[in-house]
């Protein structure tokens, strides 16, 4: 739906590039402050540098090493420090006058645009919340200019000019310097690219979270009349919770973006450090490159001008990182844009594919031509425990395979919005762990039995599944450890060590939906209470549903239902 | 940042001391960000002493053994700085998913658990744009606050040991910085209270025109209102450039006083190390210390300058925290003050007579099927009405009625188990009222996005096809469900936006039919639609009493009251 490519961008952007031109000599005005002021910074820093460099060596050596007039590099760097706040000062002013110009102008654009649509259209005006969003929406267009091309278009041409500039001293710092520039533009570009696709995402979420929270609110207390309160308020839980994710993810982005433009800044400024200052000193011919022959003063300036470049670059990312919203704003207000309306008209064409978790929909289980359990409507919210409880022949075992995927009827369930038909294997393997009620010993060693279950197993996390699965006790008593072959004939496993190894299997992988059937089939009493307490941390982070012939067979549940005449009915 | 200087002094203190609980609650997590900033700033420290050290030597033309070994001092600080970024980072990242997720959570079981304070769809806007302008304060604002106190502590003592001169330059310039930062702050607070109501002024104006852009459009305006939005905007861009070039004067003082400390640093090291001091400090001064000291001039007022940068934060999680907290509903106190106006009106017309003593003499205890009512008192703290004992048998009606306001709405919400009664009893079938046993259809009719068989399953999860299409058409929707592409897989709209609201009213009613509840309590269940709609949910409404459900309804509707078997008139509750 909401697809990245460069065109669209641009066709978004155009119209807020447009309102941008209309006032170009007032937003290159303040765009010439804030290059005054980055470069006053660049040379207050750099002049304070190289003044006591000098001051240094003359104290050193004496007068002869260095021409210094110090009333006039003293003048200078008093100069540059009130210039470039009385530049930053005026830039802040200037651009914001800009900016708050060209939204002025957008606003008239938008109305413009909003009168021409249909009378129908226009019902949707009505909702205060579609025109506060509109203009927050206009609001955040801001951050085009001020946050994304005024920083980027600054950091590349002060760095741009000032690398010019030291070549003048020697070509190498230049490229140094031209390298990190290109670095830094790559990784800006990419971080774009993601936020953007990001961003998106992040706006089609929250809509749904709003409109559903809505929903919930208006009916508060039917729902609790329903009993569906909690169910429903719990679905917006986990909507929020993807959401957060999502925010979580944008920021990483951006750490990831800060590290690279880090290291690339660092490097530069190393090399530059070790051309002029570390290798110079070496009396070798080996050395390739023609070295620059810098006096130290120059040195101690260039390195301090270095260090004040790389305060444009690093505040970049965080900047940049608005780019997501700015893209989903400018897509919501373009003009007549067909998917706002359809937002907003009445449409009965679509289906649901939205839902959040395991969704059952018109499922039946067949046994020999006879229908044994029919599920009209199931849902199963992101993290919920689910037991089902039914005697044998109920369709349990049928209802888990095709939970699983593995089964004919899993056409008629979705799992995140998507029907587990769609699967693939390596699908199924990635979301769902099933514990079938068949247990399987490999022929091989305990070893193999367990690596199946996770390429690249460790020791450690091999010991610690098998504790948790309450078979420490009899690995450790094993004559060759994980080298143990468990044949039939040489090692036979009793069926409660074999429940327990599928159970050591299960918990070394990380599905986030969990059939359990009968999972504590075939043990005793007291290993059953162990191994319930070592799956819990690693079952309450997951969706699970268990299945089994009674309540007291599986873990605690949220809800449990009882399959009664082919048919789903609460648990009593 | 709009946002904040609509506050009160009193949401303001209540928003400062709802970020405060938050932020013991992640204590821990934000213990660490704090932590990795400080380790952050320790290391920028250190880069900037191995950078010192290395250029030092190059003044002082050392040898290359000893350069080398200074190079790999700084690549090593380097490393570690960026090792402690990245590890601040990710820190910050996870205090921000707690914040999120505790906020969330606080937020929903308010909704879930307080039931009293009603909330309208209104409040849905919570769970979205104030909860995501929460988490600056605590990762950004909350550490750089701390930082700046201590970093510029750090350098201070590390300069005053090299030399105390240029130490009293950079302390002398810390204390000017943040008193000249409040008076202008001041300045600016003012100019914005003055400007504050103008430019709510204009924006509700922006806001307003836009929709009423139907209305302006079919009385031919448009033009005139696009114009007026034009000189609107001008007019708020005029006002914030007001407040602008106040508010900017603040941090012009900061970054005056840091380059001028800085410029100040320099010149003093430089005539030092020049020899124009013989005596003092200075007349010591070598270009290590000098260099170091100009090095870590700027990370002194690094963390102030970018305090000020942050400063916004807290004001816009401010204002995210007193929109969280505001009740934008009605709740009990301000309910009162609407019915004490009804009240007024109702005092002068004598057709509502008490009669709750009437109806309680036919209170037999031998009854024990049925809803029995026994000295009823409701309301949200104090009483709304006088007590109240009435009886309902299976398959009666019984009306409410009364001035709107009376607490009609409450009677039925109490009935219904959702808010205790203030007094009294209330039972159904001699058992009290349980969730399941009762239903209460609200005014506005619950309809949630999703499919319609979703709708209709929110009463009775496991309800079949066949069984939803017997409640459709007994509530007289089969030629609707008809023309529909996707039958009963059709998606209905949030707020049910793609129905008439006679549609939502009869999918309430169908739900009504599928759940089957022993106690069925009614809202104006027939208000505001048109008299087909209303018929056929009357005659539902007549069919439950077939089924022997107890039907309690609050209408003015004649017809609707015709049906009814009992009548309860409410009055208020006699103030003296």
């Amino acid at each position: 739906m909401w697809t990245n490519s460069r065109n669209q961008t641009f066709r978004v952007l155009k119209p807020w590039a447009q309102d941008l031109q209309k006032y170009t000599g007032r937003l290159v005005l303040g765009f010439c402050f804030s290059v005054v002021a980055l470069a006053s910074g660049i040379a207050l820093l750099g002049f304070s540098g190289w003044f006591i460099s000098a001051a240094g060596l003359i104290g050193l050596f004496g007068s002869g090493v260095i021409v210094l007039n110090i009333y006039l590099t003293g003048g200078a760097i008093r100069f540059f420090a009130l210039s470039r706040t009385v530049a930053r000062y005026f830039e802040r002013l200037s651009q914001h006058d800009a900016v708050l110009r060209v939204q002025s102008q957008s606003r008239v654009r938008i109305f413009a645009d909003l009168r021409q649509g249909s009378m129908d259209s226009m019902k949707a005006f009505h909702s205060g919340s579609f025109v506060h969003r509109l203009l927050q929406d206009v609001d955040t267009m801001n951050g085009l200019w001020l946050r994304i091309f005024s920083p980027l278009l600054l950091a590349g041409l002060v760095t741009f000019v000032l690398s010019l500039l030291l070549w003048f001293w020697s070509p190498w710092i230049t490229f140094g310097v031209l390298g990190f520039m290109v670095v830094c533009i790559a990784t800006c570009l990419r971080l774009m690219h993601s936020v953007a696709s990001l961003g998106a995402r992040h706006h089609v979420l929250s809509e749904r979270l709003y409109r559903r929270t809505m929903d919930g609110l208006a009916g508060r207390d039917e729902l609790w009349c329903w009993g569906q309160g909690e169910y429903y308020f719990n679905q917006l839980a986990y909507l929020r919770q993807r959401i957060d994710r999502l925010h979580q993810k944008r920021q990483q982005r951006v750490r990831r973006a800060n590290t690279i433009i880090q290291i690339a800044f660092y490097t530069a400024f190393l090399w530059v450090l070790a051309i002029m200052a570390v290798v110079p000193t070496v009396e070798l011919a080996s050395v390739p490159i023609a070295l620059p022959d810098l006096g130290p003063a120059s040195i101690v300036m260039i390195a301090l001008l270095l260090l004040a470049v790389s305060e444009a670059w690093l505040a970049l990312p965080d900047q940049l990182s608005l780019w997501g919203s700015i893209l989903a704003a400018a897509r919501r207000t373009e003009p007549q844009n067909d998917k706002q309306l359809a937002e907003h008209q009445l449409s009965l064409n679509e289906r649901d594919e939205s839902f959040e978790g395991l969704q059952i929909t018109e499922l039946s289980i067949i046994h020999n031509d006879r229908p044994v359990l029919q599920i009209p409507e199931l849902r199963v919210l992101n993290g919920e425990h689910l037991a089902i409880i039914g005697d044998s022949g109920a369709g349990k075992s049928s209802l888990a395979d095709a939970l699983s995927g593995q089964g004919r009827e899993s056409k008629w369930i979705t799992w995140q919005g998507r029907s587990l038909a769609q699967f693939t294997d390596a699908d199924c393997a990635a979301h769902i762990g099933y514990l079938s009620q068949m247990d399987t010993v490999l022929n091989g060693t305990l070893w193999d039995n367990l690596v199946i279950a996770k390429r690249g197993l460790r020791v450690e996390e091999a010991n610690e599944v098998l504790a948790l699965a309450d078979l420490s006790g009899w690995w450790q008593g094993l004559p060759e450890g994980y080298h143990t072959r468990l044949d039939d004939e040489s090692m036979p496993l009793s069926g409660g060590q074999r429940r327990r190894l599928s159970w050591a299997r299960l918990l070394l992988r990380n599905p986030q939906l969990v059939i359990l059937d009968e999972p504590f089939y075939s043990l005793d009493h007291d290993t059953r209470v162990r191994l319930e307490k070592g799956v819990e941390d690693w079952l309450a982070k997951r969706t699970v549903i268990s299945f089994a012939h009674d309540i007291q067979a599986v873990p605690s549940p949220h809800r449990a239902l009882r399959i009664q005449h082919g048919k789903l009915i609460a648990h009593e | 940042m709009r946002n904040t200087e609509s506050l009160t002094a009193e949401q303001r203190r209540q928003a400062r001391d709802f970020l405060q609980s938050l932020s013991v609650e992640v204590g821990s997590s934000l213990g660490w960000v704090k932590l990795l900033a400080a380790l952050v700033s320790l290391a920028t420290v250190g880069v900037m002493i191995a950078l010192a050290l290395l250029l030092a030597g190059v003044v002082q033309g050392d040898a290359l053994e000893a350069q080398g070994q200074r190079f790999f001092v700084l690549c090593g600080a380097i490393g570690v700085r960026v090792l402690f970024v990245w590890l601040h980072e990710r820190a910050a990242e996870r205090l921000t998913l707690e914040i999120q997720t505790t906020a969330t959570e606080q937020l929903l079981t308010h909704w879930q658990a307080d039931m009293q304070h009603s909330v309208t769809a209104a409040d849905a806007i919570k769970l979205t744009t104030p909860l995501d302008a929460l988490w600056p304060y605590f990762t950004r604002y909350l550490p750089q606050l701390w930082l700046s106190m201590i970093t510029p502590l750090v350098i201070l003592a590390l300069v005053f040991r090299l030399d105390w001169i240029a130490g009293l330059f950079l302390l002398l310039a810390a204390p000017l910085i943040p008193t000249f930062m409040i008076l202008v702050g001041f300045a600016a607070e003012r100019l914005n209270t003055q400007h504050f109501q103008e430019l709510r002024q204009v924006s509700r104006l922006l806001t307003n025109r836009i929709s009423a852009l139907p209305l302006l459009k079919g009385l031919d305006r448009a033009e005139d209102a696009q114009a007026e939005v034009a000189t609107t905007s001008e007019q708020m861009r005029l006002l914030s450039m007001k407040t602008l070039r106040v508010a900017f004067l603040s941090s012009a003082v900061l970054e005056f006083f840091a380059a001028l400390a800085i410029a100040a640093v320099a010149i003093y090291v430089g005539f030092a190390l020049l020899g124009f001091y013989t005596s003092g400090p200075g007349g010591e001064l070598t270009f290590l210390v000098g260099i170091t000291i100009l090095l870590l001039a700027p990370e002194y007022f690094q963390p102030l300058r970018t305090l000020s940068q942050f400063y916004h934060e807290r004001a816009s999680a401010l204002g995210a925290a007193a929109l969280l907290l505001n009740p934008t509903s009605v709740d009990a106190s301000k309910e009162r003050t609407v019915l004490a106006v009804a009240d007024r009106e109702v005092m002068a017309d004598k057709h509502y007579e008490p009669v709750h003593e009437s109806v309680s003499n036919s209170v037999s205890k031998s009854i024990r099927a049925g809803l029995m009512v026994k000295s009823l008192k409701i309301g949200y703290q104090q009483p709304l009405l006088n007590p109240l004992s009435f009886v309902v048998e299976p398959g009666q009606i019984l009306a409410l009625q009364g001035p709107s306001g009376v607490g009609k709405t409450t009677l039925l919400r109490t009935l219904a188990g959702i808010i205790p009664p203030l007094a009294g009893m209330c039972r159904l079938n001699n058992l009290p009222v349980t969730r399941g046993n009762a239903a209460y259809l609200a005014q506005t009719p619950l309809v949630i996005e999703g499919s319609l068989a979703t709708n209709l399953r929110l009463a009775a999860p496991h309800a079949t096809t066949e069984q939803m299409l017997q409640a459709l058409a007994a509530v007289g929707l089969n030629d609707w469900l008809e023309g529909l592409p996707h039958k009963l897989s059709t998606i209905l709209k949030a707020q049910g936006a793609n129905i008439s609201g006679g549609e939502a009213r009869r999918i309430a009613m169908a739900r009504l039919l599928l759940a089957a509840p022993k106690l069925v309590l009614l809202d104006e269940p027939t208000a505001s639609l048109d008299e087909d709609v209303a018929t056929s949910v009357r005659r539902t409404i007549e069919s439950l009493r077939h089924t022997d459900r107890i039907v309690v309804v609050a209408s003015h509707d004649p017809a609707l009251i015709a049906l009814a078997d009992t009548q309860l008139k409410l009055e208020r509750i006699d103030v003296d």
